[in-house]
């Protein structure tokens, strides 16, 4: 049923197809140029008005969403720039080597970004703000709970492979690894380091997962806040953060094979939020209120 | 060359094309999303593999789950929770079908009448789509909910904040009540054991899982599964038109087959629906097919979307504005007691206030909970707020729940209950959903983009919030609530409406009261889209769907020489056998 049938009339593309290729390096572009106007980096911009190599040209100004208004009764916020001087420099590198990968596919990743875990270390340390545990991340932020948390329960894996899939980097025929989550590894970084620019001394590649608990807070403020983002595709999904790693610190993904898509065991959440777990069906059927089973036609 | 090319296989589309179908026509239903033709086996019911909004089984993206998902550009912050696939946003929903309130009509002039957007009424009176609401009512079919535990607490606030029980299906006053829902109720086993098959158990097993998708009891068929989502009710009956219906011709449907283009003709100096260009997704063969009659039906979002990038006429500027999402909140309270929250009908209880709106409850796995609890427009609760104009309304707490407030929440998730406010949004012009311009583009052409101004809403539409929000913190003390606390959600937009509405004025409205498109002849609308306000808060799909029936009625009398069929006759039921039998035939 879901081949179409021969009689229907194959066309050629209408010229959306080549379109295809560039569509989530420009959805990723918009993120980085979104934060590279945050900070002033105008240097970079070059970089973005070069076409692609399928001749479209990946950047293309969007007219800001007002959907955020400032509060009624309240004059204008001045801009304010998440970074300060030594974080600008921290950003440079960084954003570099984000570009590097996004832009060319070949360029070798630089310094911290590089590391095998700053992308997991910035997830994780995430998963550990929203349900604090027993684990290395909650002791580093200060706050912890005595038994299994967000980190256990596999939030940060959630929340790396939802922004992973949402914001791939597709460049013509070849597909890079981890950028939606390593572009977001950079961004939780640079604010980092306008918080609070000692977190780079640390036992996590990522900075964010050195921050005490309220300054992780701090930086999903600040992120939240950024009107830079306003009007990119992405800007709902850096709000959104805390709110995919809720789901991921509550959900099965740690007794969860993504292969087979069966459960392995019980999952550590389904524990703490005492959860009696999936069920075909429950003796929870009591009756209808007043016994009322069907309600007449006025 | 087809009679009828349904775009879209959600709410509304599938409704048309099983009208239309069992009259005899030539239809063909292309849907953008997945088949899902094995539920039983497809369906993990797991939070996040079915609910991820980015890679979940449900999600707005193509089949093959390893390519991302259709892209937008939304406003910040907000979510847009819809489907793609047969069944579309239903394959989500929960099945609550209650009427529009009264208000909403054309005609309507009760002591309230003030209350509602009344400069956005329905083109017709409620009395015109009675017999409509009745048929549909019959054929889902739709029935008061059973109750369980959590409904039980429910109904206490309800009293304890001196409700009357109303049971009515066009509420007149404020009330509380069963959902009228289009779940089949529990027979047999059904909701009494946890491994219920069918035929020992038929109809809802209270299992907890509507929004992971319904393939309850299992063993039953596709038709008999409990949820009426229209994968299991409408599509059936649209693939079996000639088993139940004498004359009738099964309408044949395309899945991942994403229509990129509706096609135009001038006739007589007016543009004219000739046809469609559609690709098999994500990458697959371009094609192009022609019908008679075009009806457009792939939701709120994507409708518009779709005009804009067809280039049909916008002549007094509505394509996409006046979108209504119903500035939805949510308010949790943590109880002492065994509330039952993840398990039974995800919503099974409601009241009503109309004019302002309604309040209903909702259940979840922990997982949605706690998206629930971590989306908020107003900051993270007990740091600084983020300039929201929402106020506590009397609740203990505001704001993201993360850290040692979420884990003392959600230690215990059937011991709390939730409440999902759901005013009366006004229809405003600066609330749109849209062609992307300037141009973003994925392979089916320019993405569409949504503009909600959330903290700008009309003075009736955050009044009638505030007025809800403060309800549902009175109603879950009255129940016993040890702590409430009012999350202020951002646009959670899973209602969305009347962004292509029909309405008696030309000037503000994109189809006349027969849903067919003013600008373009031979094009009709039949999903949220073309409702001309709201629904007055209540949920939508019923009065879509009723909307659709009389929509399909008339293409039917003056397209194709047809008689109405719906007054003075009686409806053949989803759940009949003829089709469960021929569905089995079909799988063979
Ligand atoms: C969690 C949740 C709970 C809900 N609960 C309720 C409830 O209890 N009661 C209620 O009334 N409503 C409920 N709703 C809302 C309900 O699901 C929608 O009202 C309903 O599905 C809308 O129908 P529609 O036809 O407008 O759009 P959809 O159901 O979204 O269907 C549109 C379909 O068209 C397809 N499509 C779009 N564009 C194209 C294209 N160009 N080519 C091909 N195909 C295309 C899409 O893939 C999709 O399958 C709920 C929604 C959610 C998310």
């Amino acid at each position: 049923m879901s081949t179409p049938p021969v009689a229907l009339e194959r066309v050629v593309p209408m010229g959306t197809a080549e379109f295809a290729g560039s569509l989530n390096l420009a959805v990723l572009t918009h993120t980085f140029l979104a934060l590279v106007q945050a900070v002033g980096l105008a240097q970079l911009r070059p970089i973005f008005e070069q076409p692609s190599r399928n001749g479209y040209l990946p950047f293309a100004p969007m007219s800001p969403h007002p959907s955020v208004p400032e509060p009624p009764g309240q004059p204008p916020a001045p801009p304010r720039s998440p970074l300060n001087g030594h974080s600008r420099r921290a950003f440079l590198a960084s954003a570099s080597a984000g570009l590097g990968l996004l832009a060319l596919g070949t360029v070798p990743v630089t310094a911290d970004a590089a590391e095998p875990r700053f992308i997991e270390d910035a997830f994780a340390g995430l998963a550990a703000f929203v349900l604090p545990g027993n684990d290395a991340y909650s002791k580093q932020q200060k706050k912890t709970f005595p038994g299994p948390g967000g980190v256990a329960a596999g939030g940060g894996v959630v929340t790396r492979e939802s922004l992973d899939i949402y914001v791939p980097i597709q460049v013509g025929e070849k597909i890079l690894p981890a950028p939606g989550a390593l572009g977001y590894a950079i961004i939780l970084k640079t604010i980092t380091l306008s918080v609070d620019p000692l977190a780079v001394f640390g036992p996590f590649a990522n900075p964010f997962a050195n921050l005490t608990w309220t300054k992780k807070r701090t930086v999903l403020e600040r992120l939240e806040d950024l009107p830079i983002l306003n009007g990119s595709t992405i800007g709902f999904s850096a709000n959104a953060l805390t709110t995919i790693a809720g789901l991921g610190v509550y959900s099965e993904r740690s007794s969860f094979d993504p292969r087979t898509r069966q459960l392995t065991g019980r999952p550590v959440a389904w524990d703490y939020s005492n959860y009696g777990g999936r069920s075909d069906g429950w003796p929870e059927f009591i009756g209808y209120l007043d016994g009322v089973t069907e309600v007449p036609n006025p | 060359m087809r009679d009828v090319i349904i775009i879209g296989c959600g709410g509304g589309g599938p409704v048309m094309a099983k009208e239309l179908a069992a009259q005899g026509l030539d239809v063909l239903v292309l849907e953008g999303g997945a088949r899902f033709a094995d539920p039983e086996n497809e369906w993990s019911r797991l939070d996040n593999d079915a609910n991820n909004p980015t890679s979940g089984y449900f999600r707005v993206g193509p089949s093959d789950r390893s390519k991302p998902p259709y892209i937008r550009s939304l406003p910040r912050p907000s979510y847009v929770w819809q489907v793609a696939g047969v069944g579309g946003t239903t394959l989500h929903y929960y099945a609550n079908n209650p009427r529009s309130q009264v208000g909403t009509f054309l005609g309507y002039d009760g002591p309230d009448k003030d209350l509602y957007d009344t400069a956005h009424l329905f083109p017709f009176s409620l009395e015109e789509l009675r017999p409509y609401y009745e048929w549909v009512e019959e054929t889902l079919p739709v029935r008061p909910a059973p109750i369980g535990t959590k409904e039980n607490v429910f109904f206490r606030g309800a009293e304890g904040i001196g409700l009357k029980v109303n049971h009515s299906k066009e509420p007149r006053r404020f009330g509380y009540r069963a959902q009228q829902n289009a779940i089949l109720q529990p027979g047999g086993t059904a909701g009494k054991v946890k491994d219920p098959q069918y035929p020992e158990a038929q109809g809802c097993t209270m299992c907890g899982h509507c929004s992971q998708g319904c393939s309850m009891p299992r063993r039953a068929p596709r038709n008999l599964k409990a949820k009426r989502s229209t994968d299991n009710s409408y599509v059936p009956m649209m693939l079996t038109a000639d088993a139940w219906s004498p004359g009738g011709r099964p309408a044949e449907l395309i899945a991942d087959a994403y229509v990129q283009k509706v096609i135009t003709e001038k006739r007589n100096g007016v543009p004219t629906a000739v046809g469609v260009r559609f690709q098999i997704q994500p990458e697959g063969e371009h094609y192009e097919e022609r019908a008679k009659i075009i009806v457009m039906a792939g939701g709120a979002v994507e409708t518009p979307r779709l005009w804009g990038n067809s280039d049909l006429p916008n002549p007094n500027g509505w394509v996409g504005r006046g979108l209504t999402d119903h500035h939805l909140d949510w308010v949790v309270g943590m109880f002492d007691e065994y509330t039952g929250t993840s398990r039974g009908q995800n919503s099974a209880a409601r009241t009503d206030f109309p004019g302002y709106g309604a309040i209903e409850n909702v259940g979840f796995p922990p997982g949605l909970n706690a998206f629930a609890q971590t989306y908020s427009d107003n900051g993270f609760s007990g740091s600084k707020r983020n300039g929201s104009p929402a106020t506590l309304a009397g609740a203990d707490s505001m704001g993201r729940l993360v850290g040692d407030d979420l884990r003392s929440m959600m230690s215990n998730v059937d011991g709390i209950l939730n409440c999902l406010v759901i005013p009366d949004d006004d229809v405003e012009w600066q609330n749109r959903a849209v062609r992307q311009v300037p141009d973003l583009v994925d392979t089916n052409g320019p993405i569409a983009r949504i503009d909600m101004m959330h903290r700008k809403r009309s003075a009736r539409t955050y009044n009638n919030r505030e007025f809800l929000a403060a309800k549902a913190v009175q109603l879950l003390r009255a129940a016993g609530a040890k702590r409430v606390h009012r999350m202020d959600w951002p646009p959670l937009i899973l209602h969305s409406h009347s962004s292509m509405r029909m309405g008696l004025d030309p000037s503000n409205s994109i189809c006349d009261e027969w849903s067919k498109a003013r600008a373009v002849d031979n094009l009709y609308i039949a999903d949220n889209s073309m409702l001309a306000n709201g629904a007055g808060g209540s949920n939508p799909t019923l009065t879509t769907q009723a909307i659709v029936t009389r929509t399909a009625e008339r293409i039917m009398t003056q397209h194709f020489g047809g008689e109405p069929w719906v007054k003075g006759n009686a409806p053949v039921s989803s759940t009949d056998s003829r089709i469960s039998d021929a569905m089995d035939a079909i799988a063979a």
